[in-house]
C-alpha cells in the first residue's frame, strides 16, 4: 500500500481528519465528517474538492484541432477558444475508452481532463490513434485540480475579487488572485453552480486554505470522493467504471448526444452501427424506500428474468430514497424488480437527472 | 477510539449484547466501531417479530451510503421486539449505537451461547 500516490494537499487532508482511500492508485479523501453532511453542504453552500487524481494532458501543436476529432466522437475543432466540450473517446470497436472534458485554449492548444484510473492507458490511446499528425501529447504533472462546488462558489469568488458575473458554463477562464496563476473552468461533476480551478502545485495548499478560509462565512466545508459520487448519482452523470468502459458504447450509455456521428472519427462507422442497433439501454430507477440498489446487483423484468444489472447505486440524500443506474437489454420494459434477501422488490423507471437543481442556484 | 461499553458482551461481527431486566431477555445492535466504520446508515432491515434465530445466522442487514453490511445473530432465540422507529431515524446508529439504535431483542435459549462471546477487553483487540 505504501505506492499510493499522495496529493500535494495530502497534510491538509491528515489535519482536517479525513478518512482516505485507496482510489485507482491515488491516497484521496473520501470523507472528512460525514458523506451526507459534505453531500448537503454542497446542495446548501458550497463545497471545496481535492481532485488533483484525475488526469490534465495537454494537446498541442498543428493539427491538434484534427487529431482531436479524429479521436473523439464530437468536434473539438468547432470549439471556440475558452470553450469546452465533454466527449467520449472511444476504441475501434465504438466502446467507451475514457469520458474527457476538452478545453480548447488556443487555435492550436487544448486541455483534457482524464479519469484518474484511466490515465495511462488514455494516453497511450491518444498517442496511438494521433501519430499521423503533427501535434505533441505531454501529461501536465506540474499542475492539480480542485473543485469549488456549491450555490455560494461564485459568491465566495467574487468576495476575493474575481468577476464571475460575465462567466458561463463550459469555459475555461483566467483570472487574477494574488499572486496564484490559476484557470477557472466552469464544470463540475456534481450539477451546481461552480468551478474546477488548475493550480500549479506549488501553488495548491496555499489556495486550498484559502478558499477554506475564506470560505467559512459561506458555509463551505471539504468534501470528498464519497459525496461527489453521491452528487453526480443524482445528476445521472456517468461514471467510467460504471456506466461506460470498453465494452459499452455511447448508445447504450444513455450518451447519444455526446456523439456527432458528423465528426470523422476513426470509429464513426462502428458508431454508427451502434446507434443503428442498440442491444442494451442505460435506465434509471428509484427505490420506493431508503433501500438502495447497489452496483452489481441484477435486475429482474416483470417474468422475473434477469434483464441486466445496476451500474451505480445508492442511497440519494438531497431526495431520501434509493436511486441507481442500470444497463439492461433494448427491449425489457417496465416493471423492475431489485432481489434482497427477503424478498423482490420493484423499482421505478425515472428520468435523469434525479435531483433537479432550483434555476435561482445555476 | 471506540467506545466499548465494559457491561457488553460482542460478536466478533460487532454486533453489541446486553442483558435487560426482563428474565432471559436480550438486546442486541451493532458496536461503535461498526457504526463508525459504516458511515452514515441510511437503512436498516430488521426481522419479524416471532422469528426465530440461530446463533451466528444473518437476521437482517444495515446499509450506509457506501457499504451494506449483513447483521449476526449473537445468540439463538426468538425475536420479541424490533426497534420499529429505526428506519426513520437511521442516523441514530451512528449517533448513540449502543443505546437508541437498539436493533432487537431476543430470548435466550440457552445462556451456555453466551461463552461464544467476547467480553468488552477482548473484543477491543478486534476493534481497532
Amino acid at each position: 500500500m505504501s505506492t499510493l500516490i499522495k496529493s500535494t494537499l495530502d497534510q491538509e487532508h491528515k489535519n482536517l481528519g479525513a478518512k482516505l482511500v485507496d482510489f485507482a492508485g491515488f491516497s484521496m479523501p473520501i470523507q472528512y465528517t460525514s458523506i451526507l453532511e459534505e453531500h448537503h453542504c454542497v446542495r446548501k453552500a458550497a463545497g471545496l474538492f481535492d481532485v488533483s487524481h484525475m488526469g490534465i494532458v495537454q494537446i498541442s501543436g498543428q493539427d491538434a484541432a484534427e487529431a482531436l476529432d479524429y479521436l473523439c466522437s464530437k468536434k473539438a475543432s468547432k470549439l471556440e477558444e475558452g470553450q469546452a466540450l465533454y466527449t467520449l473517446i472511444c476504441n475501434e470497436q465504438g466502446g467507451c475508452v475514457d469520458d474527457i472534458i476538452i478545453y480548447r485554449l488556443k487555435e492550436n492548444s487544448f486541455k483534457a481532463i482524464l479519469n484518474a484510473s484511466n490515465i495511462d492507458k488514455d494516453i497511450k490511446h491518444i498517442k496511438k490513434h494521433s501519430s499521423k499528425y503533427a501535434v505533441e501529447i505531454k501529461r501536465e504533472t506540474e499542475s492539480d485540480l480542485i473543485a469549488l462546488q456549491g450555490p455560494k462558489s461564485f459568491a465566495l469568488l467574487e468576495s476575493l475579487g474575481i468577476k464571475t458575473q460575465t462567466w458561463s458554463k463550459f469555459r475555461i477562464y483566467k483570472s487574477a488572485l494574488k499572486n496564484f496563476d490559476l484557470s477557472f473552468c466552469t464544470t463540475g461533476y456534481t450539477g451546481e453552480q461552480g468551478v474546477e480551478i488548475i493550480v500549479p502545485k506549488d501553488q495548491s495548499i496555499a489556495l486550498w486554505q484559502l478558499l477554506l478560509n475564506e470560505g467559512k462565512k459561506f458555509g463551505l466545508q471539504a468534501c470528498g470522493l464519497g459525496a461527489r459520487d453521491t452528487l453526480r448519482l443524482e445528476m445521472g452523470y456517468s461514471l467510467y467504471g460504471h456506466e461506460i468502459n470498453e465494452d459499452i458504447n455511447p448508445f447504450e450509455a444513455g450518451l447519444g448526444w455526446a456523439v456527432d456521428l458528423e465528426n470523422p472519427s476513426f470509429a464513426r462507422d462502428k458508431l454508427q452501427e451502434h446507434k443503428e442497433k442498440k442491444e442494451r439501454k442505460l435506465i434509471c430507477i428509484q427505490s420506493p424506500n431508503r433501500r438502495a440498489p447497489r452496483q452489481q446487483m441484477p435486475v429482474f423484468d416483470s417474468n422475473k428474468n434477469e434483464c441486466g444489472y445496476i451500474t451505480s447505486g445508492s442511497f440519494a440524500p438531497s431526495l431520501g430514497y434509493g436511486i441507481g443506474m442500470a444497463l439492461v437489454n433494448n427491449s425489457v420494459q417496465e416493471p423492475f424488480f431489485l432481489r434482497f434477501a427477503k424478498n423482490d422488490m420493484e423499482f421505478k423507471k425515472c428520468t435523469r437527472p434525479f435531483y433537479k437543481i432550483a434555476k435561482e442556484n445555476l | 477510539m471506540s467506545n466499548i461499553p465494559e457491561e457488553l458482551l460482542y460478536t466478533k461481527e460487532h454486533e453489541w449484547l446486553q442483558k435487560t431486566e426482563a428474565t432471559n431477555v436480550v438486546r442486541v445492535g451493532i458496536t461503535d466501531f461498526a457504526q463508525s466504520s459504516l458511515g452514515d446508515v441510511t437503512f436498516v432491515e430488521l426481522p419479524e417479530v416471532g422469528q426465530s434465530l440461530e446463533q451466528g445466522s444473518n437476521f437482517g442487514n444495515i446499509e450506509s451510503v457506501k457499504a451494506v453490511s449483513d447483521l449476526y445473530a449473537p445468540i439463538s432465540g426468538e425475536v420479541t421486539k424490533i426497534n420499529s422507529e429505526i428506519n426513520d431515524n437511521p442516523e441514530w446508529v451512528n449517533e448513540d449505537p449502543y443505546k437508541k439504535a437498539w436493533l432487537i431483542e431476543l430470548t435466550l435459549k440457552d445462556s451456555k451461547e453466551l461463552e461464544n462471546l467476547l467480553n468488552a477487553q477482548a473484543y477491543k483487540q478486534l476493534a481497532q
